[in-house]
C-alpha cells in the first residue's frame, strides 16, 4: 500500500497516516467539545505544506463529515436543541455574509492577516481564561459544600435578557429565552467566524454556556448541529468561488475524523461538565499561546506569499 | 594499377576514419528519463535522470527551469512587539521552478555565476517593485522561500562522469522532482563548459502532466464547480452518518 497520496487541488503529496491521524484528533475534539476543530486543523495543514486557502476550504468539507457524525451521535443521546440550533444558525448565516464583507474591507485597508490573528489571540485568551477560572471555581465550590445556600443576585445581563420580547421555552436546554438573543449572538459569532475563516464552534460553545446558560452536554450537540450547516454552506461556496476544496484531502481527514468524533462523543459522556470545560479551556489557551508566539517571534523568512496566513 | 587502387583505398579509409572520428567527438543530445512525469493518485515526486555525451575535457552544467511569471509577496517587519506585514512586493520574470545541477567541486557555484548560469542569473533577470522600498536582500529571502518548497536549488556534485572513451565522456545527473511541481513544460538546458567558457547548449523538454483520477477530479472541480462542491458535501455527509450508524449499537447515554 502506498504511504503517500497526491492531492489534486492542493498539488501536493501527503503521507497517508499523518493526514488520517490529524483527522482523528480533530474528530475527537469535535465529538468531545462540540467544536469543528477548524481553528486547530487549518494551521496544522498549513504547517504540513498545504496552501492556506486549500487547507481552510478542505477542512470545512471534512468538518461536514465529523459534525454530521458527531451531531448524529449527540442526537441519539438527546443532546441536540434543534430549536436553539436553528435560531443560532439563521443568525450565523446572516453574520457570515456580513463577515465576508468586513474581511473584504479589512484586506483593502491592508494587514488583515495581522488583525485576524490578533482577534484570535484576544478572543481565545478571553474565552479560554474565563472558562478555566470559572470551571476551577465551580469545581472548588462542589468540593466544599456550604450548609447555607445564598440566592445569587440577578445580574444586569440576566435582567436585560428577561425583558426582551417573544420569550419562549427551549425545553431541551431547560431555559426560557427570547429568540432575539440566539439570533443576535449567532450573528455576532457568524461575523467573527467569517473573519477568522472557521466554523465558529469554539466561539459558539462559550457563548451558549455563558450567555445562553445552556447545559454543557446540550451545548456540545447543538453546536455540532450548527457547525454542520455552516460548513456545508462554506464548502459549496468555496468550491464554486475559489476552487479550493480538495476533496481527496477532505476524504482522508474525514476517515480519521468520523472515528474520532464517535470516540469523542463517548468520552464526553464519561466526563463531568466542569471537566469538559477545563479541557476545552486548556486547548483554547494553548492555541492562543501558539498564535501569540507566532506574532512576537521573528519569522524565519520575512517574505511570504501574498494571501497566506 | 593495383598500386593506384591500394593508394586510393588508403586515402578513402583515412578520410572515413577522420569523418567517423569527428562524428564521435561531437556532443550528442540530452537523454531524459523519464521524458514525461505523470502525476497520478500516488505521485510523491519523481527521480529525473539527465544524461548525454561531451568531449573528455569538457564539463557540463544542467538547468531545469519552469516558465517565467510574476508573484506577489508580503514583506514582514516589526511594529512594536509584533511581526506583521509592512508592505507588498511584486517580483517579475521569476521562474516557477529552477534547479541547477553542477559537477563535483567547491568552486562550481562561483563558476556557474561567472558564466551567467544558475540562480544568480534569475536574480539578474528579476524585476522588483513594491508598496515599500524593496530590501537589498530580497532575492535571498525569495530563494530561501522557494528552497523551503524544494522548487529552487543548486546541487553541487549532481553531475557525474563515466570513463573517457574515444575522446568522449558520458555524463549523468540525477535529481528529485518534488510533488509540489506545477503541471506544464520545463526546459532542460545543459551548457557545455569548455576551457572555463560556456560553449554548446543542449536542450530538451520535460513534461509534467496529470493523469487518471487526479485529472478527473481537477477537471470536475474546474468545469462543474457546483456539482463538485455538492458532491463533496454529500459524500462527507454520507460518510459521517454511516459512521454514526455503525457506532450506534454500542452507543451510550449522557
Amino acid at each position: 500500500m502506498p504511504w503517500y497520496i497526491y492531492l489534486p487541488i492542493a498539488h501536493h503529496s501527503v503521507a497517508l497516516p499523518l493526514i488520517v491521524g490529524l483527522g482523528f484528533v480533530v474528530g475527537l475534539l469535535s465529538g468531545l467539545f462540540g467544536v469543528g476543530g477548524g481553528f486547530l486543523m487549518t494551521p496544522l495543514l498549513i504547517m504540513f505544506g498545504i496552501p492556506p486557502t486549500v487547507a481552510a476550504a478542505s477542512d470545512s468539507n471534512q468538518i461536514v463529515a465529523a459534525s454530521a457524525s458527531g451531531s448524529y451521535a449527540h442526537y441519539r443521546l438527546g443532546n441536540v436543541d434543534f430549536k436553539m440550533g436553528i435560531f443560532l444558525l439563521i443568525g450565523g448565516v446572516i453574520g457570515g455574509a456580513g463577515g465576508v464583507q468586513v474581511i473584504k474591507i479589512l484586506r483593502a485597508l491592508g494587514n488583515a492577516d495581522f488583525l485576524i490573528m490578533i482577534t484570535y489571540v484576544l478572543m481565545l485568551g478571553f474565552v479560554g481564561g474565563y472558562m478555566l477560572i470559572e470551571s476551577l471555581q465551580a469545581m472548588r465550590k462542589n468540593k466544599v459544600s456550604s450548609p447555607v445556600q445564598f440566592k445569587p443576585k440577578e445580574s444586569a445581563y440576566a435582567k436585560m435578557i428577561k425583558s426582551l420580547p417573544y420569550q419562549m421555552n427551549f425545553d431541551k436546554s431547560g431555559i426560557v429565552l427570547s429568540p432575539v438573543v440566539p439570533l443576535f449572538l449567532g450573528t455576532l459569532v457568524g461575523v467573527l467566524a467569517a473573519i477568522m475563516g472557521v466554523g465558529g464552534g469554539f466561539i459558539m460553545v462559550p457563548v451558549m454556556v455563558y450567555l445562553l446558560r445552556m447545559p454543557m452536554h446540550v451545548v456540545v450537540g447543538t453546536s455540532l448541529f450548527q457547525v454542520l450547516f455552516t460548513c456545508i454552506n462554506v464548502t459549496i461556496l468555496q468550491a464554486y468561488s475559489n476552487r479550493t476544496v480538495d476533496f481527496i484531502l477532505a476524504l482522508l481527514l474525514l476517515v480519521g475524523s468520523v472515528f474520532g468524533a464517535q470516540v469523542g462523543a463517548r468520552l464526553s459522556t464519561r466526563l463531568k461538565d466542569d471537566q469538559l470545560k477545563i479541557y476545552l479551556a486548556i486547548l483554547v489557551l494553548l492555541v492562543m499561546v501558539k498564535m501569540l508566539y507566532g506574532l512576537v517571534i521573528e519569522p524565519h523568512n520575512l517574505l511570504a506569499y501574498h494571501g497566506g496566513h | 594499377m593495383r598500386y593506384r587502387i591500394f593508394i586510393l583505398f588508403l586515402l578513402l579509409a583515412t578520410g572515413l576514419m577522420k569523418v567517423s572520428g569527428l562524428a564521435a567527438q561531437e556532443t550528442k543530445g540530452l537523454v531524459l528519463s523519464p521524458e514525461v512525469i505523470s502525476v497520478g493518485s500516488f505521485f510523491s515526486g519523481s527521480e529525473l535522470a539527465i544524461s548525454g555525451d561531451i568531449k573528455a575535457d569538457d564539463d557540463v552544467i544542467i538547468e531545469i527551469t519552469g516558465k517565467d511569471g510574476t508573484n506577489n509577496f508580503e514583506l514582514k517587519g516589526r511594529v512594536g512587539p509584533f511581526w506583521m506585514t509592512t508592505g507588498k512586493v511584486e517580483l517579475k520574470n521569476i521562474p516557477s521552478f529552477s534547479l541547477v545541477l553542477l559537477p563535483k567541486g567547491k568552486d562550481w557555484l562561483h563558476k556557474a555565476d561567472v558564466l551567467g548560469l544558475g540562480l544568480d542569473q534569475v536574480k539578474r533577470r528579476m524585476v522588483t517593485s513594491g508598496s515599500v522600498p524593496v530590501p537589498d536582500n530580497i532575492f535571498d529571502m525569495f530563494k530561501k522561500l522557494k528552497k523551503s518548497e524544494e522548487l529552487y536549488d543548486e546541487i553541487v556534485g549532481a553531475v557525474n562522469y563515466s570513463k573517457t572513451k574515444d575522446g568522449m565522456k558520458h555524463f549523468m545527473a540525477k535529481c528529485n522532482v518534488p510533488s509540489s511541481i506545477a503541471l506544464g513544460n520545463y526546459l532542460i538546458k545543459a551548457t557545455v563548459v569548455t576551457g572555463g567558457a560556456a560553449g554548446q547548449e543542449l536542450q530538451s523538454q520535460l513534461k509534467v502532466q496529470e493523469v487518471g483520477f487526479v485529472k478527473f477530479v481537477n477537471r470536475l472541480a474546474s468545469d462543474q464547480r457546483i456539482t463538485y462542491g455538492v458532491s463533496a458535501v454529500i459524500i462527507a455527509l454520507a460518510a459521517g452518518l454511516l459512521m454514526g450508524v455503525l457506532f450506534r449499537q454500542s452507543g451510550g447515554s449522557h
